[in-house]
């Protein structure tokens, strides 16, 4: 069993404002796309489950096959720069959905 | 001919290449010049006391190599969210470095101002008639936004129209939706809306759709009736159809729309095409006007004063009872400092113990046993004496508060002396929605042209 970030090309973690962070996941080609879309990852419940949120704390989620990505958008529990946080870009919240365990 | 325009940098102060600066200027008839120079990824900080993220000097630099190169190529600068903000203290602080510049160098040209700052009583308005929407944002009440110290609207390409129609061969745009400074001449010259605005969200971050993926170096776009094309001037780089169209999931919660004021583009259907190695056609979008105009509001206010301690251990037996040591300091600070509770607050940042997610998850490494830790005390308080206090006997108790313990000389390894560093003011973003009904033209304010060397400014009677 692989985790999800042993497949993937490249990751990207930012803020989409200051009160919503984007994962964007790009597979290395069309056979790998495939296969993540298939196992049903990038969905609501995984997201949901991986996060630990709500799913309506879930803002969208996002196939993109002409780039082998996949996108999802959701709420920060912090709002970027209150006093508790601690990733003013958002750019440290990519490890709930890679390390999750995909089947080779 | 196509309508041409360069992005030099993705922020203004990053450090433009001047090699691809100088043959952009060389195989391109370059109609205009646009640059970001600004952002809210860096925090309310800056929002809300008039600072700057990027280092005044960097800022400097730049700018004078685009004032010298707007001076040869003659076409219009446009700088958008200036200052790294955009409030009207951002704009005058840019202002006052572009009038230096030109002082220096003997660069006479006309510029204009504009301001985005949107009064409090109208953004009160919005929220009280219920055209403030709290989707995406924050829940401001009428006290979040009277204690702003800066409110901001971003402001879509019209008001840079504007300035430039009145002859501003420079434009200081206060804070601005990102790709405002890329079509703003575009939508001037009747040029496809869709195609401007697509244009303009992969020219706002310069090079980075392009293979090396990172903004700091010059992109240049050409717009055509039913297209556009891409490609950077540093030969060494190039765009691909992968790389541009990659692009467009950047920093956007969604990645189909392109947003302004005024109307949203759908690219969801766009196309790309390799035209040479290096150059990358894209055709496709589609614009549509808004039914009502919106806003994004940007306020921040401040929220007390911070001072830190940062801290380590690799004793086990320091590591396995943190929440039992952090619990000992609070009630000993609650004893023994002379301040009311309510006027500040303790967080104890543990490095090493999942501290950096925002979430709380199950897929996180596991932390149980880590051979040592990080810790910052952070404190903030309603001033930055209560915090410096509260901070410093803190700290005396991190060092030395016992608890089941075997090492005896200080729980913690210090760092710095001093150990305490005051952090200073700390501002949170007081409002952060959408406004709807109102359009930017309506609050925008432009400054009339005017000249950087005046016969007075020249003879030094400043």
């Amino acid at each position: 069993m692989s985790r999800l970030v042993d497949l993937i090309s490249v990751c990207k973690s930012k803020n989409a404002g200051p009160g919503m962070i984007t994962i964007d996941i790009f597979a290395p080609n069309t056979e790998v796309y495939d296969k993540i879309k298939d196992s049903d990852i990038i969905s609501k419940e995984v997201i949901s489950d991986s996060y630990n949120i709500e799913q309506d704390s879930i803002v969208g989620i996002y196939e993109l096959p002409e780039v082998h990505a996949f996108k999802f958008t959701i709420k920060r529990p912090i709002f970027a720069g209150d006093i508790e946080d601690r990733d003013m870009y958002g750019s440290q919240q990519h490890l709930p959905i890679l390390r999750h365990k995909i089947e080779e | 001919m196509p309508h041409t325009i360069l992005s030099p940098v993705a922020i203004l102060g990053y450090g433009i290449n001047k090699d691809s600066l100088k043959r952009a200027g060389e195989v391109n008839e370059i109609d205009a010049i646009g640059v970001d120079a600004g952002s809210v990824d860096a925090g309310p900080h800056y929002l809300g006391s008039g600072k700057s993220f990027v280092d005044l000097n960097n800022m400097r630099r730049d700018l004078k190599l685009l004032l010298e190169f707007r001076e040869e190529v003659g076409a219009p600068l446009l700088v958008g969210t200036a200052g790294t903000a955009g409030s009207k203290e951002h704009v005058n602080m840019v202002e006052k470095l572009l009038r230096e510049i030109s002082k220096e160098q003997s660069l006479n040209f006309n510029y204009s101002k504009i301001y985005s700052d949107i009064d409090k009583d109208v953004v009160v308005e919005g929220l009280q008639s219920g055209r403030l929407d709290t989707n995406e944002g924050r829940e401001p009440d009428v006290s979040d936004i009277e204690r702003s110290s800066n409110i901001v609207a971003q402001i879509g390409p019209k008001p840079y129209i504007e300035a430039l129609s009145q002859g501003a061969d420079v434009v200081l745009g206060g804070r601005s939706v990102d790709i405002a400074p890329f079509c703003a001449t575009p939508m001037m010259n009747d040029i496809d809306e869709g195609l401007a605005m697509h244009l303009a969200k992969l020219l706002e971050c310069a090079s980075k759709p392009t293979n090396i993926k990172s903004g700091v170096d010059c992109l240049v776009g050409h717009l055509y009736d039913d297209y556009f094309e891409v490609e950077p001037p540093n030969q060494e780089i190039k765009c691909t159809t992968e790389t541009v169209a990659a692009h467009t999931l950047h920093e956007k919660a969604d990645p189909h729309f392109i947003y302004m004021p005024s109307g949203t583009t759908d690219i969801s259907n766009a196309e790309f095409e390799q035209v040479t190695e290096e150059r990358v056609r894209v055709s496709g979008a589609k614009y549509s006007e808004n039914e009502s105009p919106t806003l994004m509001i940007e306020g921040s206010a401040s929220n007390g004063f911070r001072t830190i301690v940062p801290a380590g251990t690799n004793d086990s037996i320091v590591i396995d009872q943190l929440d039992d040591l952090y619990s000992r300091i609070e009630n000993a600070v609650e004893k023994n400092v002379d301040e009311n509770s309510d006027s500040y607050t303790i967080n104890f940042r543990t490095y090493g113990k999942n501290h950096v997610s925002l979430y709380n998850s199950e897929n996180l490494p596991n932390t149980d046993e880590p051979p040592e830790i990080g810790i910052i005390l952070d404190v903030v308080g309603e001033r930055q004496e209560i915090a410096n206090s509260v901070a410093s006997f803190a700290r005396t108790r991190l060092l030395h508060q016992d608890f089941d313990r075997k090492n005896m000389g200080a729980n913690v390894a210090l760092p710095y002396s001093p150990s305490d560093i005051e952090v200073g003011e700390v501002f949170n973003f007081s409002v952060y929605n959408l406004l709807t009904g109102i359009a930017d033209s309506e609050i925008a304010k432009v400054t009339a042209p005017q000249p950087t060397l005046s016969t007075a400014a020249m003879e030094g009677a400043e």
